[in-house]
């Protein structure tokens, strides 16, 4: 039944017609009434709207629809799919046969028209669905079983396929909302964080200094070695002898130690720092055949060069004494025999007073065996051997004790005392001293904890914090991995509540005994959680008590609320784990593992 | 929500990875923690089962000095796609700054996606926000499928709300298309908190 309204208004009801209205100058034009005709019952195709209606309200400042664009609710098309698939998506209770004798009939290879009305509302959910019903009234004859058989399942929708359809669909269905904003341009004018560029330029520097470290600490290994083993080599095949040059026309001793480039440039990358030496001694001079412009054009590579920890102090060449000391010995400018130098002479080192080895051979104080004519007179007119080695060797730091003080025993020996090394024993690389008494008392009070914490037997603090939080536990490599915790290596109480404690929404996580003694914990307010840890046991000693008289078993985890989150409290025989979360309540894998967890940390002897 | 830590110079954003399960969600993680270098990334923290389905985060620190005077730290979640994990899911969308939505362009993942979608929105309305809050991106993953869905398709499906979002074409796999989503949320993000917003300040160890 269709009711149809007049066309015109009330006021202009056919019987007595208004008069018209004349038209006043200046006075802005009447809008045109129209009335839109409500058609009940009727089909879309037979609404007829008034021409000037857009059927539509529309309020002031809204976007215009672009006119190319399909309205979604006047769809004409149909989309051709093949029966076959639409086959496949029916299940056999619908069909009239088997799906075997359907695909080989004729049927299955026509295509059955489904109107777009019927796809396009489902397209925005992800799957096309129709009642197989309305399909069996698309589907070829013989195929689908009718309306009347179907009963209740008759609108048991049917998924079709959605890769049989979108690409059957026009483009033009598929688009964007037309009102759509875009994108903001400060957005887009935003330079990437992450450019591959810079990615690639941080591996390449990065690569640059791992191998830069490399060299490094191949440099230092290498000079390691050497020095260990200098001591033990004749000296004059570690370290060669300067050639001595006269003030006017010496150069510094430093340059010429500076190994050239023209011989770098020929050098293997693996020489031995002590040929690089001997080659850095002489520079390239005229006798040299490598041109004399080479140390502009090639590079000056950085190799390692002898230490001054095991390079012989050569500046002595320099300075005046020296001079003196070869004029005296007829002029010759010839540097004295390097091996007559003994090796301590490089090192800076402690020489005690009135230590026989001290100074053995000075430049300006020859041997007393080289100089059998002095007398008692001339001798005790010398210097002191330590005066003249203190002004050869630089100063040290004074390396003894402070003086006692006064709550100290003037008597008791010093605490430590540095021993100037005998000329018989080798020298040994700085890296082999030890400070008597640094690292040995921590090292000690470390193993007494460990033992504490490992050896139930001799210890009864197991529920000292520190120790059992540092105590090394046994747990399977299932849990570690649940815990992120790299299988296979050690994982003490502290790395467990900590990695729990990184869970999202936990807020703090307490590892406690029956005592109420904290074990470990992870919590911001370390107060409020030792509180919690101390009172933990006595809530479910408790409530044990009260569920016993009940007649229920024993209670192994609460929850309570708080003001903002919740406290878990859970406990296996003698152990509690609280944890406090964020939320209010907390998630069961999380109570899983923690029980877990707990189960096997009790098992623990250490704890 | 971002925190900026004054004391270390440091923006921190987190940025969470959602979609359905097995949409390639740890794979974009994955991928990215092999191409960035060591300075700029943290360790990669995954909590997988025995199918390797991820049970409940993914996390991926990285730094990148953007803001000027501050480290930014991006911090990567992903979320378990499984329904059943609805409320981890939760959790890990709490002070989310940014989202990446991983769509899974396999046809028969289309109703997936979509559902996923709309949890999403309904996950975030629990955590009192909303879409239109949120900066957030698309990625068509699998596009190296046979057949996988177009584009405009999943541009009309994903992309179709008042306000047009960024979306790429990735193939997380192969390490196609992960660093433009990344950078696209990044981008996102420097230009929300650039602007005017005031992230809340805290002292974040």
């Amino acid at each position: 039944m269709a009711l149809n309204f007049p066309s015109q208004s009330a006021g202009q009801g056919g019987d007595h017609p208004a008069p018209p209205q004349p038209e006043q100058a200046g006075a802005p034009p009447k809008r045109k009434r129209v009335t839109q005709r409500l058609v009940l019952g009727a089909q879309s195709d037979q609404i007829n709207p008034a021409e000037s209606s857009t059927g539509r309200i529309r309020l002031p400042g809204a976007t215009e629809p672009k006119a190319d664009l399909p309205v979604q609710g006047t769809v004409q098309g149909e989309v051709n799919l093949p029966a076959y698939e639409l086959l496949q998506c029916i299940p056999a209770e619908f069909l009239l046969s088997d799906h075997e004798s359907l695909f080989a009939s004729e049927q299955a290879q026509t295509e059955v028209p489904i109107p777009l009305m019927l796809i396009l509302p489902g397209l925005p959910s992800g799957k096309i669905e129709i009642p197989i019903a309305e399909l069996s009234g698309y589907m070829p004859e013989g195929m689908v079983k009718p309306e009347a058989e179907l009963g209740e399942y008759a609108y048991s929708p049917i998924k079709l396929p959605l890769q049989t359809i979108i690409p059957r669909i026009p483009q033009e269905y598929l688009v964007l909302r037309y009102d759509q904003k875009p994108i903001d341009n400060t957005v887009t004018d935003l330079e990437d964080p992450f450019s591959l560029e810079a990615l690639q330029a941080a591996a390449l520097e990065k690569q640059e200094s791992e191998m830069s470290a490399d060299a490094t600490m191949s440099a230092y290994e290498e000079s390691s070695l050497t020095m260990e083993v200098a001591p033990e080599e004749p000296v004059e095949e570690s370290v060669a002898a300067p050639e001595y040059q006269e003030p006017e026309d010496e150069e510094p001793i430093e340059e010429a130690m500076q190994p050239s480039a023209a011989i770098d440039a020929e050098m293997e990358p693996t020489v031995p720092m002590k040929d690089a030496g001997d080659e850095g001694m002489t520079g390239p001079g005229p006798e040299s055949d490598v041109p004399a412009d080479a140390a502009e054009t090639l590079p000056v590579p950085e190799i390692p060069t002898a230490e001054p920890v095991e390079e012989p102090d050569l500046s002595f060449a320099k300075s005046e004494a020296f001079r003196q000391f070869l004029e005296e010995n007829d002029g010759s400018d010839t540097a004295p025999e390097v091996n007559e130098i003994d090796p301590e002479l490089a090192v800076t080192e402690i020489i005690e007073p009135g230590s026989e080895e001290a100074s053995p051979i000075a430049p300006d104080f020859p041997p007393q065996e080289e100089s059998p004519e002095v007398t008692s007179d001339e001798e005790s007119a010398l210097p002191a051997p330590e005066e003249a080695a203190s002004e050869l060797i630089p100063q040290v730091p004074d390396l003894k004790p402070a003086p006692a003080s006064k709550t100290q025993r003037a008597d008791s020996p010093p605490k430590f005392h540095f021993k100037a090394p005998a000329s018989s024993q080798s020298l040994k690389p700085k890296s082999d001293f030890k400070m008597p008494r640094l690292g040995k008392p921590r090292a000690s009070a470390e193993e007494k904890a460990y033992e504490l914490a490992t050896n139930p037997s001799i210890s009864k603090t197991s529920k000292i914090p520190s120790p059992a939080a540092r105590a090394v536990v046994d747990i399977s490599d299932s849990l570690k991995y649940a815990l992120r915790l790299t299988p296979n290596t050690q994982v003490t109480l502290r790395d467990i509540v900590h990695q729990i404690n990184c869970w999202p929404g936990m807020e703090g996580c307490i590892l406690g005994g029956k005592d109420g003694l904290t074990i470990t914990s992870e919590i911001e307010d370390e107060r409020f959680g030792n509180t919690l840890s101390a009172f933990a046991p006595k809530i479910l000693s408790r409530l044990n008590e009260l569920f016993q008289d009940l007649g229920f078993d024993q209670v192994e985890e609460i929850q309570t609320p708080m003001d903002s989150g919740s406290v878990f409290i859970f406990r296996y025989e003698e152990l509690f784990f609280i944890a406090l979360s964020e939320e209010s309540t907390l998630p069961a894998s999380y109570r899983q593992l923690i029980k877990e967890i707990i189960t096997e940390l009790a098992k623990q002897k250490t704890i | 929500m971002a925190f900026i830590n004054y004391s270390k110079r440091e923006i921190q954003l987190k940025i969470v990875y959602y979609g359905c399960a097995l949409c390639g969600k740890t794979t974009n993680l994955v991928k990215l923690h092999e191409s960035i270098t060591g300075t700029q990334k943290g360790e990669l923290v995954s909590l997988a089962t025995d199918a390797d389905r991820t049970l409940f985060f993914d996390f991926l620190s990285l730094n990148t000095q953007t803001l000027p005077g501050f480290d930014t730290r991006f911090q990567l979640y992903t979320v378990p796609g499984q329904p059943v994990y609805n409320t981890t899911r939760q959790l890990v969308l709490k002070g989310v700054d940014g989202i990446v939505f991983v769509v899974d362009s396999h046809w028969d993942k289309m109703e997936e996606n979509v559902e996923s979608f709309t949890n999403l929105q309904e996950n975030l309305i629990e955590n009192h926000l909303s879409l239109a809050q949120i900066p957030y991106v698309l990625q068509y993953n699998k596009r190296d499928l046979d057949d996988p869905a177009p584009a405009h398709y999943l541009e009309f499906t994903f992309n179709n709300r008042v306000n047009k979002v960024l979306s790429f074409e990735a193939s997380a796999l192969e390490g196609e298309g992960i660093l433009e989503t990344l950078n696209g949320i990044a981008r996102l993000l420097l230009a929300k908190y650039s602007k005017s917003a005031k992230p809340r300040t805290g002292n974040v160890g």
